[in-house]
């Protein structure tokens, strides 16, 4: 999968933008605070209409605009085809259209699929643990683009349950918002469940490979709807967090929240038998971000039948060197396309065939031999 | 005249063209630019008519009311659709709004009568039973008028709040002993009844199902 161009209008502090990618590596060259990352928030956009870390929507738009608007050409070699995507932003909605065609989410995700390393990113293993259902969900999203409306519907009936519990509703009324609850939460955990079981191999043996010595890895996705039934099909799952919202009804009435569901779950990594925020010292938490990442590309790549479009936000000076060379060589090993944002060129691996761009002050100029 | 140079002396009302632009724009899906269209074609077609939009609008602003059995919008006690005689009475329908309506008419498919909530129970904009047309159901369902009902079909929106909406008004029925029915929601996430196709409609009447 691969991005050919892309035209930001209104994008961040973005005013007008267009630019070609190069089929294997495009590097932003640029001061922090200039818009690297802004570009690649714009594709990321795209690809799984969310931002890279949760802002509200104005933020998105320029200053003064109504609306931003990102429009990318992408093509795949796994089907042959090439595709026009446009999402249009504005303060309370959003447009998308699919080769000049109005569309819905469902057939505007999956369209383009592009996964993205940050600097937030290597806060994965030792942060919140919303940072590993973020984790989790984008990664998701990416193989079964339904994940996101689901996890939208589960997010909206929470704030709403949420909101009947401080206004002392009636029970019938909670327990109308619960049975929506647990059904979208269902759906989520079991998501999430399954796509943990099939990260633990891939991950396990990319960790390994990375990190010498490894210790033991064991990775667990760890629900407060504990695993009381063998089966954790969504139907069970439902009726589980069903049975757990009632009860804990009078307790979350309290408190004025909901205690239990997938929006209290974590992503849980062990050493050993111990959890790795205890336990990792620094270069073996940036092994495991580094060993995540590479598991999920993989993972997505396997799916599509081809790598997915990388966008990496000045990684490599937050990688410590060994780190930042084993990512390089396995994106080299993908042979897919890489966009990349640095503030060093020196600190980047740029192959023949490498666009450069220099980002300063919301403007984008190519260097000669990118044009 | 106390004003008697060049420089016009202040205004005694707002500007009656602005004051147009700006009632226009209150309009849903009407923006600043379409709302000034509007009032240079309101004022460029002429006065006959302008009296005879706003003597339109003033009519049925006045004589425009709830149904008193279904809540549907009409110019009389009753609208046409409770009046007609050929309509099956053993079925209601419950939608959200009066376009939700429209569009089921739309497809033929129902032959039943209808009753409209006005607006779905939605915690975050501070919407609640009472505020919608619920109770207005349960009472009309106790009169000995409405006792063949034998089928309540839920057709909310698919939303998260429409989907409550339904549970609910499931629970406040239970007593009553009439079967409750669901619409399939064949339709895409997130999208409203109003805007679906005729056939998609029919569909989702189809696969409904007891909840
Ligand atoms: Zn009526």
């Amino acid at each position: 999968m691969r991005i050919l161009a892309a035209e930001l209008s209104d994008f961040r502090n973005f005013e007008e933008v267009a630019l070609r990618f190069s089929a294997s590596r495009t590097v932003l060259v640029g001061a922090n605070g200039q818009g690297k990352t802004n570009l690649l928030e714009a594709l990321y956009m795209v690809a799984g209409l969310r931002p890279l870390r949760p802002v509200p929507r104005a933020e998105l738009i320029r200053h003064a605009a109504r609306r931003a608007k990102v429009r990318v050409s992408i093509t795949s070699e796994h089907s042959g085809l090439t595709h026009e995507l446009e999402l249009e932003l504005f303060k309370t909605t959003r447009r998308l259209e699919k080769d000049h065609k109005r569309c819905d989410t469902q057939s505007f995700l999956g369209t383009f699929v592009a996964v993205a390393f940050t600097p937030d990113d290597l806060q994965l293993t030792k942060g919140s643990p919303e940072l590993r259902r973020r984790f989790l969900d984008r990664a998701i999203l990416n193989a079964q683009p339904s994940h996101l409306g689901n996890a939208l519907r589960y997010a909206q009936a929470l704030k709403g349950r949420n909101r009947l519990l401080a206004q002392d509703a009636s029970d019938d009324l909670l327990s109308s918002y619960d049975e929506v609850l647990a059904k979208e939460g269902a759906k989520l955990m079991a998501a999430r469940e399954s796509y943990v079981r099939a990260l633990e191999p891939v991950l396990t043996e990319i960790f390994e490979h990375i990190a010498q010595p490894a210790p033991r890895l064991v990775v667990r996705y760890s629900s407060t709807v504990p695993p009381e039934v063998e089966s954790r099909s969504p139907d069970a799952l439902e009726a589980l967090l069903s049975s757990l919202l009632e009860k804990r009804r009078t307790h979350d009435r309290h408190r004025r929240s909901t205690s239990v569901g997938p929006h209290r779950d974590d992503l849980e990594l062990f050493f050993d038998d111990r959890p790795v925020k205890m336990r990792a010292s620094q270069g073996q938490h940036r092994a495991l971000v580094l060993a995540l990442k590479l598991a999920e590309i993989r993972m997505v790549t396997e799916r599509l039948g081809e790598p997915p479009v990388l966008l990496l936000d000045d990684i490599s000076s937050e990688l410590d060197r060994e780190r930042s060379r084993q990512l390089f060589e396995a994106v080299e090993a993908l042979r897919g396309q890489v966009i990349l944002s640095t503030t060093d060129e020196r600190q980047v691996p740029a192959p023949p065939g490498t666009y450069f761009y220099d980002v300063s002050q919301g403007r984008v100029s190519p260097r000669p031999s990118s044009a | 005249m106390a004003n008697s140079d060049s420089t016009p002396g202040p205004r005694s009302g707002p500007d009656p063209i602005l004051r147009l632009v700006q009632v226009l724009g209150r309009l849903p899906g009407i923006g600043e630019k379409t709302a000034t269209r509007l009032a240079f074609f309101i004022l460029r077609t002429g006065l006959g008519y302008a009296e005879e939009l706003a003597q339109a609008v003033l009519d049925a602003a006045r004589k425009v009311r709830f149904c008193s059995r279904c809540m549907n919008l009409t110019d009389e006690e009753f609208c046409s659709i409770c009046r007609d005689a050929r309509r099956e009475i053993g079925v209601i329908c419950v939608v959200e709004t009066v376009p939700d309506l429209r569009a089921i008419e739309r497809s033929h498919e129902f032959r039943g009568r209808y009753h409209v909530l006005h607006g779905a129970i939605a915690p975050l904009e501070g919407v609640g039973p009472d505020q919608i047309k619920l109770r207005e159901l349960l009472l009309r369902l106790s009169t000995p008028e409405e006792s063949g009902v034998k089928e309540i079909i839920i057709a909310t929106n698919p939303s998260v709040d429409g989907e409550a909406t339904a549970l609910y008004l499931k629970r406040m029925l239970a007593p009553l002993g009439i079967r409750t029915t669901r619409i399939a929601s064949g339709m895409p996430i997130g999208g409203d009844f109003e805007y679906a196709d005729p056939a998609t409609i029919s569909q989702a009447l189809a696969g409904r199902r007891d909840i």
